[in-house]
């Protein structure tokens, strides 16, 4: 077989192993989940439906824009927690703070309570769309009825919640965000994209350490697959061990740490390594063939 | 069945159509050119696309080739719209986008997506329909809707293109344990 005969073969060989390449579970949970949570409930309307349905729709809200219009918009209003200093009226890009005690205020129609120690930055806000986030601390909400095209976001590091009229809290605690539902529903997004309900009753804590762990280990892969920049993937493989004993990826990151330590010319440490994978993880068929690698290493 | 079951509205149908396609749509949004972020976004246009004009697919057979004309529609738009992007930070590095086993598969994926990305668009879906998606040269060309003949040449032609690049881009022998010491 000739040369150009062989590339040509195992290029067309490596076109076809990617015929049967799927996302990682987790994106194919997201993307069914993201596109199951847009569809339409029930029958899917026939044209002739939608036509006159469209037309009551744009009435709608033609006549809930003038609603909305005629909203004073952030407004100063009587405080749910009347015990609490009054406060000003909070602009786009303002911070609020509950320094030393809770304070209240009203957007819109919807009330806002932070809890002392609290801080919070308006990042939007309009009659039709309010966009607040969390910057540290837990602040309460009370959003009234929403009508058609307005929009109540609240966001941290963690988590985007989005309201349809309720009462819930949210918390930013450093890399966690704790969003708690007293009453109504809420979609909640995380900061990769999933998107679930919160009902009355319920709470959840958002945490982006898993995450940021994967991703370590996820960039540190990338090196190793290109054979690029080896010490760096070491170092993030390192840290990730470091930082993780003992997490579900532990065996993943030990096997790549030796076999990159191995082609930097450690010998010794990937030889120590080695040892240690095959100690920890005995049933792995990686550690056969650490084991089987150890032995061709050996002088 | 299944395609009369999601044209009656039934959300069960839905689901299992969602579930069965979104790999295979995902998949195209990448070898079409996107990220993986990207291509998650684009799958879900699909499939509410999709959602929204079931009644044009006519037969369960054709769902194939009409969910790929949607995605590379889709895809060309998000392309298209990412053009700033590009222009303003250069191409991006590219992030493996499929569950692999070995990590030299994903080094093999990125170069197979690198050199794809190298090729004339109209080259390149022929290529990865008949090739990467098995499809049959009729096939290929009722999906793209030019001749066989047609199908056939710019198929020759990516593959030469595909492989020219290929002695680029191919990567190294794949485990990276079994060379001991410094390369």
């Amino acid at each position: 077989m000739n040369r150009d005969t062989e590339t040509n073969e195992a290029s067309i060989h490596a076109l076809r192993s990617l015929s049967d390449a799927r996302p990682s579970p987790a994106a194919e949970r997201r993307m069914v989940a993201r596109a199951l949570a847009s569809m339409p409930h029930g029958k899917p309307a026939r044209r002739w439906i939608l036509r006159p349905l469209a037309v009551a729709g744009g009435l709608a809200a033609v006549a809930a824009l003038f609603t909305v219009l005629a909203l004073p918009g952030i407004r100063e209003a009587p405080s749910p927690h009347p015990q609490l200093a009054a406060t000003t009226e909070p602009g786009t890009g303002s911070v609020r703070q509950a320094v030393d005690q809770p304070t209240s205020f009203t957007v819109g129609a919807h009330s806002v309570h932070i809890d002392v120690h609290g801080s919070l930055r308006v990042e939007h806000a309009e009659a039709n769309a309010i966009d607040l986030r969390v910057v540290q601390g837990r602040a309460y909400f009370e959003v009234e009825p929403l009508g058609p095209g307005q929009s109540f976001k609240v966001r941290t590091e963690q988590v985007l919640v989005e309201v349809v009229g309720t009462r819930f809290s949210v918390e930013s605690r450093g890399r966690c965000s704790v969003v708690a539902v007293e009453e109504g529903r809420v979609r909640v997004t995380d900061h990769r994209g999933n998107r679930d309900h919160l009902s009355a009753g319920n709470q959840r804590q958002f945490c982006s350490d898993g995450d940021a762990a994967a991703e370590l280990l996820r960039e540190a892969l990338v090196l190793v697959s290109q054979g690029r920049e080896l010490e760096r993937a070491a170092r993030l493989l390192s840290r990730y061990r470091a930082d993780h004993p003992g997490g579900v990826l532990e065996e993943e990151a030990l096997f790549h740490l030796c076999l990159v330590k191995a082609r930097l010319g450690e010998t010794s440490a990937a030889l120590e390594l080695a040892d240690e994978f095959r100690q920890r993880f005995p049933g792995s068929d990686r550690a056969e063939r650490l084991g089987h690698w150890l032995d061709e290493a050996a002088p | 069945m299944l395609l009369q079951a999601c044209k009656a509205g039934d959300p069960a149908a839905w689901e299992q159509l969602f579930r069965q396609r979104n790999g295979q749509l995902y998949r195209w949004a990448i070898l079409l050119g996107l990220q993986p972020g990207e291509a998650e976004d684009a799958v879900q246009e699909v499939l509410m696309i999709a959602s929204r004009r079931i009644e044009t697919c006519r037969a369960e057979e054709a769902l194939t080739s009409w969910l790929f004309q949607i995605t590379r529609r889709v895809v060309s738009n998000a392309r298209r719209n990412a053009w700033w992007k590009r222009a303003v930070l250069g191409d991006s590095t590219p992030e493996p986008a499929f569950d692999h086993d070995e990590s030299g598969d994903v080094a093999r994926e990125l170069a197979v997506r690198d050199c794809l990305a190298k090729l004339p668009r109209a080259q390149a879906e022929a290529l990865i329909l008949m090739e990467i998606e098995g499809l049959t040269r009729e096939e290929v060309a009722e999906t793209l809707g030019i001749p066989a003949g047609t199908v056939a040449s710019r198929v020759r032609l990516a593959k030469e293109a595909f492989r020219t690049h290929w002695v680029d881009e191919a990567p190294l022998p794949t485990e990276p344990g079994l060379s001991w010491g410094k390369r």
